[in-house]
């Protein structure tokens, strides 16, 4: 065997060896959090023995006890209510401004950008002071529109530029081709881009809904101020304060990533390129 | 009547003029194309004539209607662009179809569109596929038979054929002729590359830096160019070109040339010469000049000496590049088996009726004015 075989092993072995460590570290939290939401309490308190890795008596009682509760209902279709009038509203904001910003050059266009996406400069705890006061003062705190406002004014930047890449994409040539056919703009945009750009859409909306099913620190000041409105992020925290056994705060972790985990599964599928190919040449 | 007529086109980006005053007459069911290099403003011509570009002034007329101001989706034309721009997320069937089904045409009525179109341009079993699940052929048939069954008056095709290897080009070629044949619509052809543009149209503009230098018969760009410019673009490979100078010698017009001097064609005009002398471009094309083989040659032919350095063999013919004894490089074709020596002097001649002669300072033919 050669030296550069031997080079080649050694470095697949590494390899091999990094991977290993990344999969451990993510998959071990999500592991611990479904073994504890499964875990029948008595299996929890081991008086001082370790805890074994594998649930001694694994049972959904948990679950079957949240899925029972119908405050636990309330807030989980709050939560959904929330993500979809974002995702609707972040879409209908952003695919317009997205087709705007590839196809046509105004002045100050990239300082337009950069204050589009200075939201998000900033971490979330210091810009939600000044936002919460101007719901307050405009009498909107405590109600949903307050948080899909919100949501939106988080999820738009990123989609907007998503939107904006993918517009990039489509050759100008063919929407010359479909004025030539005669169309007009609105037939050109809604059944030549908005279908071409469709996955990207897509994957906009998925991430603005996950953005919004988990969003804590908006939702905190826009709904714990007195509101009845609750979200499941809301709930989760509110169930932490009565420090309930971990098995149900691990139910309710599990229920609110498990959207998480499915949905950015069928992003990657719809991120992959390759939907404009054979357009032109 | 579907006679398509530009007058006084001018277009410029900024203050850089790209079409000067332009003035073309395109008849009915005439296949015309505009030739010329990257950046002559073809493209730019045909997409004002498409409603793509503004039109800076002038005016432009499709069967006797005015088109300024009349935007590119209610103009009488269909148009074929370089990348095809196929709708990626139709089949065939639906790409073709897309612009009927705009114009709320009956279902019947597209389903015998597609009965037409489909087997005129060889598409049959491909309806159902996509666009990247065909070949670039394909691809460029499509996209005529997108743009042929909306029955425009005029079809605009922007270099088709500049995607497609050599072999397909052939093809395609043929494949424009007879469906131009068979549909009689009048096509604009844009291209740059000369031979295409001498095989397929029945007349050509050719352009040069936005303006018009000829708009003729392929046949009569390449025996009588009306500019140098023409002289040097139509032909491959290009036209010899030596800067020379006009004269009367024993009464009969000459040029001197670096190759020497050469006799002019009988019923020269006398009067082209002006006073003394003057200064000329003179062109011949490689496929002019010849071997003299100790034949006998008429009055009209000039005899001279050139030393070849360097012979390339394209295949059916060899082009010989020589020198002559000032320097000047001059090219000219030999049958392929004949006997070149690299170095060893060689008698050539050429006819005074192919011998093109240009003004040097507005480098168009002097005989302009006389034919």
């Amino acid at each position: 065997m050669s030296y550069i075989d031997r080079d080649e092993i050694g470095k697949r072995i590494v390899w091999a060896i990094c991977v290993i460590v990344m999969i451990i570290g993510i998959i071990a939290p999500i592991y611990l959090l479904i073994k504890y939401s499964i875990s029948d309490p008595s299996t929890m308190n081991t008086g001082g023995r370790p805890i074994p890795l594998w649930p001694n008596r694994p049972t959904f009682d948990i679950f079957l006890y949240l899925f029972r509760d119908r405050e636990f209902w309330g807030v989980v279709s709050n939560s959904a209510i929330i993500a979809t009038l974002t995702v609707l509203l972040t879409s209908l904001l952003s695919i317009p401004a997205g087709y705007v910003l590839a196809r046509y050059n105004f002045p100050l266009k990239r300082f337009f950008l950069i204050l589009l996406i200075s939201v998000r400069l900033f971490p979330d705890i210091s810009s939600v002071i000044p936002i919460a006061t101007f719901f307050v003062r405009a009498n909107l705190h405590s109600s949903f529109i307050s948080v899909v406002l919100a949501h939106t004014l988080l999820s738009l930047p990123y989609v907007i530029f998503m939107a904006t890449t993918a517009f990039e994409f489509v050759p100008k040539d063919i929407e010359e081709q479909a004025r030539v056919i005669g169309a007009n703009r609105v037939t050109i945009f809604t059944r030549i881009l908005v279908p071409m750009v469709f996955p990207s859409l897509i994957a906009g909306a998925i991430y603005t809904f996950l953005l919004s099913w988990d969003e804590f620190i908006f939702a905190h000041f826009l709904l714990d101020t007195g509101g009845q409105i609750q979200t499941l992020t809301l709930y989760l925290n509110k169930n932490l304060s009565f420090s309930p056994p971990q098995n149900v705060l691990a139910a309710i972790s599990v229920c609110l990533s498990v959207p998480v985990m499915v949905f950015t599964f069928v992003v990657q599928r719809y991120m992959v390129s390759g939907v404009v190919s054979g357009a032109v040449k | 009547m579907a006679d398509l007529v530009l007058k006084n086109i001018k277009k410029s980006y900024g203050n850089h003029s790209v079409i000067h005053d332009l003035d073309l007459h395109i008849k009915s069911g005439e296949f015309v194309t505009l030739l010329g290099p990257s950046g002559c403003g073809k493209t730019t011509l045909l997409r004002m004539i498409a409603g793509l570009e503004k039109i800076d002034s002038g005016e432009l007329w499709i069967g006797g209607k005015p088109m300024q101001g009349l935007p590119a989706q209610k103009r009488p034309i269909g148009m074929v662009f370089q990348s095809y721009a196929l709708f990626p997320h139709m089949n065939v069937k639906n790409n073709i179809t897309f612009g009927l089904k705009i114009q709320k045409m009956e279902e019947h009525a597209i389903f015998s569109k597609l009965d037409w179109v489909i087997p005129l341009l060889g598409l049959e079993g491909l309806e159902n596929r996509l666009p990247k699940e065909i070949s670039g052929g394909q691809r460029q048939r499509v996209a005529l038979a997108r743009a042929l069954v909306l029955d425009p008056e005029v079809l605009l095709l922007d270099e088709p054929l500049s995607n497609l290897d050599a072999a397909l080009r052939e093809l395609a070629m043929e494949e424009l002729k007879r469906i131009h044949s068979e549909v009689g619509k009048t096509i604009i052809y844009v291209s740059h590359n000369q031979a295409e543009a001498m095989s397929m149209s029945q007349r050509i503009a050719v352009l040069n830096k936005g303006n018009l230098e000829q708009y003729a018969e392929p046949m009569r760009l390449y025996d009588a160019p009306a500019t140098r410019f023409t002289a040097e673009f139509i032909g491959s490979p290009m036209a010899n070109s030596f800067s020379s100078t006009l004269g009367i010698y024993n009464g009969l017009p000459v040029v001197h040339t670096p190759l020497g001097f050469l006799r002019l064609a009988e019923g020269f005009p006398v009067e082209a010469v002006n006073s003394g002398t003057r200064a000329v471009r003179v062109c011949i094309r490689p496929q002019d000049i010849h071997l003299t083989r100790k034949r006998e040659l008429h009055f009209w032919c000039t005899v001279f000496n050139v030393t070849p350095v360097f012979v390339e063999t394209p295949g059916d013919r060899n082009l010989v590049i020589a020198k002559t004894s000032s320097g000047e490089t001059v090219r000219f074709f030999v049958n392929r088996l004949e006997p070149i020596v690299i170095g060893k002097p060689v008698e050539v001649f050429v006819d005074a009726s192919h011998i093109h002669l240009f003004d040097e300072s507005t480098n168009t033919n002097i005989l302009g004015g006389f034919r």
